[in-house]
């Protein structure tokens, strides 16, 4: 099954470091990235991780679809559903 | 707090002349301590800070020893999101810096951004962050380089966040002339607040202490092999044998000394007074290297003479034909056993882009407490290193005037006077 | 500061398209591109299989068999463009004042292509942290500092005075020409050997710039990938070259009948100390990098002759640009040539600005104003006169080249026909 969780996504985003204002055990999922402190390197270095995971091809332009943590799950699981 | 006229104004009308470029904040982490006041206990001490080289696993490398910052970790000393696109290199550079600006108490805010500046000294950049993105692209492929190897490992890394960091606007530099690099940057931050600037951090770092950084420090040929921290790294000693590479260094706010007044910048260690800086003549030619020409230099640039230094601050490469030829260019300047010279370095290791600007720490806490560092060892002296080399340990005299030599790989000679201002 | 004025007296240039400065100048100036898919390595797993490379033999520029087996590509470049810079100048390193010469080059990533090679052997191919200490060559050192690039060119000219590698990212280039012409300013040189080098062309360096997808991936396009400006650009073109100027304090210059290019009048530079690789696109500090080295300079908006760009063609980098001409320069933004040879020769990191300082020498020389290739429908955005596709005839007296850079560097730079000044 070919899925990413809530808990992985947090792992990916600990890899990249935690800002010192940033909780990342508290309810993140409609928190924007940019406040929880993730910068456009951080996603990149992100969406990398996910690619090489799962195989997937995301493109730089479909950030502006994945602003939230439940935004970038919902893409990507849509993805993986699809393929 | 009372900002004057911004650059832009200052350079239009006819400015009057610069004033001294003074040290206002020091920070080092090096071999021996995290900060300035530890690494100057441990300088005073002779304390050897060279040790087993711990960062590697078991390994049969020739390189045994090394001047290691074991206890500096990024956690808890860099914010965590800044050390993971960051190598260690620019985490040593970043709590230095902040150290830097604390001592100074400079009031960031209060201070035109455009006129702050950073210049920093590297001599191999992000190695170890470098080697781990190499290794997964050489193992696993190219999509498993990191968003942050375009960013951590070139050279200008340190600079770059330094500058991000404290919001420091201004001509940004970075130098890579090896070991001379710290004093280069010292130079290029004085012509900085020549041109303009207000408050320039420099000095520089470095750590290249994983297996690629060693391996690669192997090939010059100039490193030691002994295994005891005692006798690895001995120069201007019938026992000199290469030298023993180490990580860390030093940053330190230079400032215009008129800015500083007008600010209230409590501390004054001192004027980086004079510089000189030459290049040796190719391999193969009968020209004589020319250290002693930029002694000379940086005497001149300073306005003294021999006889008003203090004391030196040895390059140290403790390879015989270098140590005699620096034995020489001091003698040649100062007369035989004419100045006290001293090389700390030997306790803590030779620091690369951190060597210079280290030694310049030392040298400035020196005249500030009126006593020098010894050279940890004791093995006798190389006849043709006919110095007066402090050791036994630490010698009281008050010191109003030092002099800083590094030579880097290849054939940079710099030099650096720094002065007392009282 | 003083009366000290610093010009360029001879320039050598290895730059893709061509080794040489006629070669160089003539790609320039028939609007062609070098930009082609990668040879110099098997970029296929890669994300941009695109790069602007020298069709450089070491061998036939006069290197020897020693010389080639120690160095690196880069520091091939820049030996062969001192040595030519030299010549260019009619000089050879026995006419030079030695104590009086410097050398100041700059490189983004100095010796990373074999720093990369050798790894491969020592590490068995990335399978071993701990990489074998009996096999690496005996100048690895010299691969790990930057600073060897500097000691090479030190040796051609048997420079005694100061010598430096200036790094400072993607502002490498026109830093350390700066540099240079700063010491000659200040009189701690009369002559320097100023320029900057880098051959990046390699997997390390192509797979970091894949990471945050800033080259272009139109890989089944390269000649047309490099599209500074234009609405469908997509990145920029890792480049390679070269480039290595005589400086000289004018008067020397002057004595001994030297032919000289131009005069770096001003050079200034800014940091944004925002992002590490972001640019907000208001371009302050960017104009504020102009504005100061026009300042230098003693020039006026109204003074300027053409405008050679960053232009490295991507999407945050054209509008930042853009904002900053318009915002130090003001309305002259809109009557001012504008263009970025980055469209032709790729971005080579830090040689370009170095590079781009002689495309902005020759322009003044040949009063003419190098295109930018491939710009069909510019942005609506970046709105001034980027020369799309014809290089231009037209009197270029006066011209302002910059550069910006990993890390917020931002540097400006003004060269001029010194005769424009008067003396």
């Amino acid at each position: 099954m070919s899925n990413l969780t809530l808990d992985a996504l947090k792992q990916l985003m600990r890899n990249c470091g935690v800002s010192e204002e940033t909780d990342l055990d508290s309810d993140i999922r409609q928190v924007t990235f940019e406040e929880l402190d993730y910068d456009s390197l951080a996603l990149l270095q992100i969406l990398a991780q996910i690619e090489n995971r799962f195989g997937l091809r995301l493109s730089e332009d479909d950030l502006d679809k994945m602003r939230t943590p439940e935004e970038l799950l919902n893409f990507v699981n849509g993805l993986l559903i699809g393929a | 707090m009372n900002a004057t006229r911004t650059a832009t104004e200052r350079s239009d009308a006819s400015r009057p002349a610069a004033g001294a470029a003074v040290v206002t904040g020091i920070g080092a982490v090096a071999p021996g301590g995290i900060g300035t006041e530890e690494v100057w206990a441990a300088a005073l001490e002779g304390r050897m800070s060279i040790g087993p080289l711990e960062r590697l696993p078991e390994n049969d490398y020739p390189l045994r020893v090394a001047g290691e910052v074991r206890e500096f970790q990024a956690k808890g000393r860099v914010p965590s999101r800044l050390s993971v696109e960051t190598d260690r290199w620019t985490h040593l550079s970043l709590v230095a810096a902040e150290m830097a600006l604390a001592d100074a108490q400079a009031d960031l805010d209060a201070l035109p951004a455009d006129e702050m500046a950073v210049v920093t000294a590297s001599s191999s950049g992000g190695t170890e962050f470098g080697q781990r993105e190499i290794e997964r692209l050489w193992s696993a492929g190219p999509s498993h380089v990191g968003a942050y190897q375009s960013i951590a490992w070139f050279y200008a890394a340190s600079t770059g966040q330094i500058s991000i960091r404290h919001g420091m606007k201004g001509p940004c530099g970075v130098i890579c002339t090896e070991e001379a690099g710290g004093l280069d940057a010292l130079a290029q931050a004085r012509r900085n607040l020549r041109d303009g600037a207000r408050l320039v951090v420099t000095g520089g770092t470095d750590a290249s202490l994983c297996p690629y950084g060693v391996v690669a420090q192997l090939s010059n040929g100039l490193l030691s092999t002994e295994a005891d921290p005692e006798r690895a790294y001995q120069p201007f000693s019938v026992n000199a044998g290469g030298y023993v590479p180490g990580e860390g260094g030093a940053m330190v706010v230079v400032e215009d000394e008129h800015g500083a007044d007008e600010r209230g910048a409590p501390r004054r260690y001192g004027e980086i007074a004079g510089y000189g800086a030459t290049f040796d003549p190719p391999p193969g030619s009968s020209r004589p290297p020319t250290l002693r020409t930029a002694i000379e230099k940086a005497l001149a640039d300073a306005a003294i003479t021999a006889g008003d230094v203090d004391v030196v601050f040895a390059d140290a490469l403790a390879i015989p034909e270098a140590d005699r030829l620096e034995a020489e260019a001091i003698g040649a300047v100062f007369g035989e056993r004419g100045v006290p010279v001293t090389a700390p370095k030997a306790g803590t290791g030779r620091l690369y882009a951190g060597g210079g600007a280290l030694d310049v720490m030392l040298a400035l806490l020196s005249i500030r407490d009126g006593v020098i560092p010894t050279t940890p060892g004791s093995a006798e002296l190389a006849a043709d290193c006919p110095i007066d080399l402090v050791r036994g340990g630490p010698r009281e005299r008050p010191v109003r005037t030092a002099l800083v030599l590094a030579r880097g790989h290849g054939g940079f000679n710099s030099a650096l006077v720094v002065r007392a201002r009282r | 500061m003083n009366d000290r004025r610093v010009v360029v007296t001879g320039m050598g240039v290895v730059a893709p398209g061509g080794v040489g400065t006629k070669a160089f100048w003539e790609l320039l100036t028939d609007g062609r591109t070098a930009t082609r898919t990668i040879s110099l390595f098997d970029a296929s797993g890669f994300r941009s299989r695109i790069a602007a490379e020298c069709d450089f033999d070491p061998a036939h520029e006069g290197l020897s068999p020693q010389e080639i087996r120690r160095m690196d590509r880069a520091a091939q470049f820049v030996v062969v463009c001192t040595r030519d810079a030299l010549a260019d100048a009619g000089l050879t390193a026995d006419d030079l004042p030695a104590a009086r010469t410097g050398v100041s080059i700059g490189s983004a990533v100095g010796c990373t292509t074999g720093l990369e090679e050798e790894y491969v052997v020592l590490s068995d191919g990335g399978r071993n942290w701990l990489v074998d200490h009996e096999y690496g060559v005996p100048h690895l050192y010299g691969y790990m500092v930057p600073s060897t690039l500097a000691v090479e060119a030190a040796w051609v000219c048997g420079a005694e005075g100061p010598v430096a590698l200036i790094s400072t990212g993607c502002t490498s280039g026109l830093d350390s020409v700066a540099h240079g012409a700063r010491l000659i300013q200040e009189g701690s040189a009369d002559v320097m050997i100023a320029g900057a080098t880098d051959a990046p062309i390699s997997p390390i360096t192509s797979a970091c710039f894949d990471a945050i997808r800033a080259t272009s991936p139109r890989n089944d396009d390269p000649h047309h990938a490099s599209r500074p400006f234009d609405a469908s650009r997509d990145g920029f073109v890792l480049g390679e070259g070269s480039a290595v100027f005589v400086l000289e304090e004018l008067s020397r210059a002057r004595a001994r009948g030297a032919h000289i290019y131009g005069e770096i009048a001003g050079f200034a530079g800014r940091s944004n100390a925002y992002h590490m690789t972001g640019l907000k696109p208001d371009g302050r500090e960017m104009a504020l990098a102009i504005e100061a080295a026009m300042r230098q300079a003693e020039i006026n908006p109204a003074d300027v002759d053409y405008i050679n760009a960053h232009g490295s063609g991507t999407k945050q980098n054209d509008r930042h640009e853009t904002a900053a001409f318009k915002r130090s320069i003001g309305h002259r933004a809109y009557e001012v040539p504008v263009s970025s040879i980055k469209s032709m020769v790729g971005h080579s990191l830090g040689a370009i600005g170095s590079i781009e300082i002689a495309a902005s020498l020759l322009a003044i020389e040949h009063d003419t104003v190098p295109p930018t290739a491939n710009l069909n429908e510019a942005d609506p955005e970046c709105d001034l006169d980027y020369v799309p596709r014809t290089a231009r005839e037209c009197p270029v007296d006066t011209v302002v080249t910059v550069g910006s850079g990993f890390g917020g560097f931002q540097t400006a730079m003004v060269l001029a026909d010194p005769e424009r000044r008067g003396s």
